[in-house]
């Protein structure tokens, strides 16, 4: 498999994975291409593993997660903007649409390992032990970012459920 | 009420909002190619001023047109040794300038051509600068035919539409606008307040048609390998001990698969003929004669020539050593151009 087989098979693959895990299709680009030619260097050696896609997929992750940690040192603000124009929910305001944003909002909001455990669960149906490979923590410590995370984001629904009721 | 159902719809949904395949495919050899130069200049010392980021902002003027040769001799071109300064060097119009600059900013580079394989040939990036490490502002010119402005604010840009991109996790603001069909151009600040957009604004809503600087480049190539036959960037910016140019053919091939091509770098010899090896590195120089003279290979794929009146030539590429020795005998080489307007030293 050469690296532009894997490319034309693999891509939107891995772009739609980068999507989901960061929640910013403009951040998934940039992280994606970054990925790709530090694979590309590396082809030889990635080509030979058992998988190379999950490999790349788990670069794309810890890119993510360092550039996370980055960014919160400076305090930016959350992509709500870049999920906004992610979800079109500024020109669909059907309920259903309105709750998907809502819960993307949420999602884009829980702490990045939190969200790579939805992303990673929902998206890609991994198990707790791929998971737990993928993160690099236990097992347990999997099942306790995704009980938190379901429990945020269902705190938040109630939340603005009652925020909405009240209005 | 959320249920594992209506987070797996939520994801599904955003993942059919993945960036387009093609762009990042693009992007990917722009990328590439422009990390290899970087490595390849920082390599031999000196190399185009620091922080003329090429590929790094260009995110709104990537394109397809079709490769324009734009004035390079093809393989079967007869090298023709020179440094005659009866050579008229090459004078490429700038297009666009800005009328208004944050007090202190000195133009430190041109540069024009294409940054990926098929961008649009007519692609120019000028530079400014305060001081070494201070704020920089570029002017970026390309002919698009669209651009992607999803998550932009809008804005308007000396009466036409614009927009600005501010996108978290950059340390640079930029602004971008059609000023007439086919031409789109973008203003890059970095070193800006955070959330702060009023001097991008204020330099982007300056810029006018220029119509009188010119990017005079004093070496063209004469000869080149098989298949390297497209023009890339020809350029000239500020370096620590004054000035250099640039010139780089490749293959035009992409938009994955990484171009393949040769530069030719003419300036101050302190500069141009500096080598910073790694430590540790076991390369040893190789001597060889370019141009009539004594000249180095300092590694496999860089050759460095000092020339009289304190410049330096420096010819690297992808290509054997034979083929880097008759690039820089069949090299063009003009007078010193005027360079009244590039901030030096």
């Amino acid at each position: 498999l050469t690296f532009d087989e894997f490319l034309g098979a693999r891509l939107v693959s891995l772009l739609r994975y980068a999507t989901v895990v960061t929640c910013d299709p403009h951040l998934a680009e940039d992280i994606v291409q970054e990925v790709l030619i530090r694979t590309q260097q590396r082809w030889a050696r990635i080509s030979d593993v058992e998988q190379p896609e999950a490999y790349v997929k788990r670069m794309i992750l810890n890119h993510f997660l360092s550039w996370r940690r980055r960014r919160d040192a400076r305090a930016l603000p959350l992509p709500a903007a870049a999920v906004e124009a992610a979800t079109g929910a500024g020109a669909d305001c059907s309920a259903r649409v309105v709750e998907r944003h809502a819960l993307l909002g949420q999602i884009a909001a829980l702490p990045p390992r939190q969200r790579a455990v939805i992303a990673l669960r929902y998206y890609e149906d991994r198990s707790d032990a791929e998971i737990a490979a993928l993160l690099g923590c236990s097992e347990a410590t999997v099942r306790s970012h995704c009980s938190q995370a379901l429990a945020a984001l269902r705190t938040s629904t109630r939340l603005m459920e009652a925020s909405s009721d009240h209005r | 009420v959320i249920t594992d159902d209506s987070i797996r719809d939520a994801l599904e949904h955003l993942a059919q909002h993945a960036p387009d395949p093609d762009r990042v495919l693009l992007g990917l050899a722009g990328r590439d190619r422009a990390r290899r130069q970087r490595r390849a200049l920082t390599i031999a010392g000196g190399a185009v001023a620091a922080g003329v980021a090429v590929g790094g902002p260009l995110v709104l003027l990537r394109d397809r047109h079709p490769a324009g040769p734009a004035g390079v001799a093809g393989p079967s071109a007869r090298p023709s040794p020179s440094s005659s300064p009866s050579i008229v060097n090459d004078r490429i119009p700038m297009r666009y300038r800005p009328t208004w600059l944050p007090d202190g900013m000195r133009e430190i580079s041109r540069i024009a051509g294409p940054f990926s394989p098929d961008s649009d040939p007519r692609q120019q990036i000028r530079t400014w600068r305060v001081g070494t490490g201070g704020q920089s502002v570029q002017l970026q010119v390309g002919g698009a035919d669209s651009v992607d402005t999803a998550g932009l604010r809008h804005t308007t840009v000396r009466g036409a539409a614009g927009w600005v991109d501010q996108r978290s996790g950059r340390p640079s603001v930029g602004v971008i606008w059609q000023p007439q069909p086919g031409v789109w151009l973008q203003v890059v600040v970095e070193g800006v307040a955070p959330g702060s957009t009023t001097v991008p604004l204020r330099v982007a809503n300056s810029v006018t048609p220029d119509g009188s600087s010119m990017l005079e480049v004093p070496v063209a190539f004469g000869w080149l390998p098989d298949g390297i036959t497209r023009a890339a960037q020809r350029t000239v910016a500020s370096t620590a001990h004054g000035w250099e140019s640039l010139v780089a053919a490749d293959d035009g091939k992409g938009p994955v698969g990484a171009p393949v091509g040769v530069s030719a770098t003419l300036g101050t010899a302190a500069d141009v003929l500096v080598l910073n090896q790694k430590p540790g590195s076991t390369q040893s120089p190789g001597s060889t004669t370019a141009r009539g003279v004594a000249a180095t290979f300092v590694s496999p794929h860089i050759l460095m020539v000092a020339l009289p009146d304190g410049l330096g030539l420096r010819v690297a590429g992808e290509a054997s050593q034979a083929d880097l020795v008759r690039v820089a005998d069949a090299l063009r080489i003009g007078p010193v151009p005027d360079l009244s307007w590039l901030a030096t030293g």
